[in-house]
């Protein structure tokens, strides 16, 4: 498990850069809804955010968020904002604090890229054309 | 008297009943449609959300000033996004607006361009997203945009990973990633292999803090 190998100093980090770089990206979804966030909002995102990379990646379950469909609807998040995050924003945010490329592929790939009922892609797209896979 | 002070009470309890259920957090967003400040929580300011962007950009920028800010054709800092789409050749109709109307997302055939305007009305960042279904198509495409920044920007200052075959058929987010950071603009290009056979092509050019505290 990722969280055992990692430990949560680099899980918070990791999550830290996400944040980070998803304020800074140009496109719709990690532009300006995470820039219209208050200090607050932002907070609560970024502990909810952590706590979910946490469950996702075997640590202890403290996720007390809403689920992945209903935390992002609204925001009307595009297949292509969302291959922009993970492209742009996640594996960065691996790759900066020294996650090597072996584990980024086998380990902490499928949560972000699997697409089935209920998967983090199909559940954050909810705009546009579904993306191929998704119900 | 005692009546109208029981009745005082009431309408009290009840009216406090009523503010404190509209301002729990279902009722919050109905409550801020109305115009009526929800404390702690209300929305950054298009300005506030600006300066946060440039304060999260600033780690990713260099020292040294870029050879030009003219990219795709467009001045950055300068065009208005109505200019940027006509530059570009983005017909409206395939263009939407986000929420803050300060993102166009354009989408012709398997590229989305994304236009990033500031709150004074000049766009400062560009993006594109390309979905390729061949690896062929992938690189040929980051290839492609790779030479024209290098023919503008010189190689890129930092690279990770290969824009290969080789490189991308390795796993699902074997990425290849090229940068270029100034003081005034930071670009990327990156090729990434999403799994399915799809693999993805970014670029992304964006003014940062400097430029536009020159202003």
């Amino acid at each position: 498990m990722m969280y055992a190998k990692y430990g949560a100093a680099a899980f918070t980090a990791v999550n830290n850069s996400i944040i980070q770089k998803a304020v800074a990206a140009p496109t719709a979804s990690v532009g300006t809804s995470f820039q219209g966030l208050s200090q607050q909002q932002a907070a609560t995102l970024t502990t909810n955010l952590g706590a979910f990379l946490v469950l996702a990646y075997g640590g202890p379950n403290t996720y007390q968020g809403r689920s992945m469909a209903a935390s992002h609807m609204g925001l009307n998040i595009t297949e292509a904002q969302y291959d922009y995050f993970v492209t742009n924003v996640i594996v960065p945010a691996l790759s900066d604090n020294g996650v090597p490329t072996a584990d980024i592929m086998n380990c902490f790939a499928p949560p972000v890229t699997e697409k089935k009922a209920g998967s983090v892609k199909c559940d954050t797209v909810q705009s546009g054309p579904r993306p191929s896979g998704c119900p | 008297v005692k009546r109208a002070v029981l009745r005082l009470a009431g309408a009290l309890a009840v009216t406090t009943a009523v503010v404190g259920v509209a301002h729990a957090p279902p009722f919050r967003a109905a409550l801020r449609r109305a115009s009526c400040p929800v404390g702690g929580d209300a929305s950054a300011t298009a300005t506030q959300r600006e300066a946060t962007r440039l304060t999260n950009l600033a780690p990713r920028a260099g020292t040294s000033h870029s050879p030009t800010r003219v990219v795709w054709g467009l001045s950055l800092g300068a065009v208005t996004d109505e200019g940027a789409r006509a530059a570009l050749g983005l017909d409206e109709a395939r263009c939407t607006k986000d929420r803050s109307g300060l993102v166009s997302e354009c989408r012709v055939g398997p590229t989305t361009t994304f236009l990033r305007s500031n709150d004074f009305g000049q766009v400062v960042a560009v993006a594109t997203v390309t979905r390729s279904q061949t690896l062929a198509g992938a690189l040929a495409a980051s290839h492609e945009r790779l030479d024209a920044l290098e023919g503008v920007f010189g190689p890129a200052q930092q690279q990770r990973g290969r824009f290969d075959e080789a490189h991308l058929v390795q796993g699902t987010l074997a990425q290849a990633r090229a940068d270029w950071a100034y003081a005034d603009l930071v670009l990327s290009v990156t090729a990434t292999n999403l799994g399915d056979g799809v693999v993805v092509t970014t670029e992304a050019q964006v003014l940062s803090p400097e430029r536009l505290t020159r202003r």
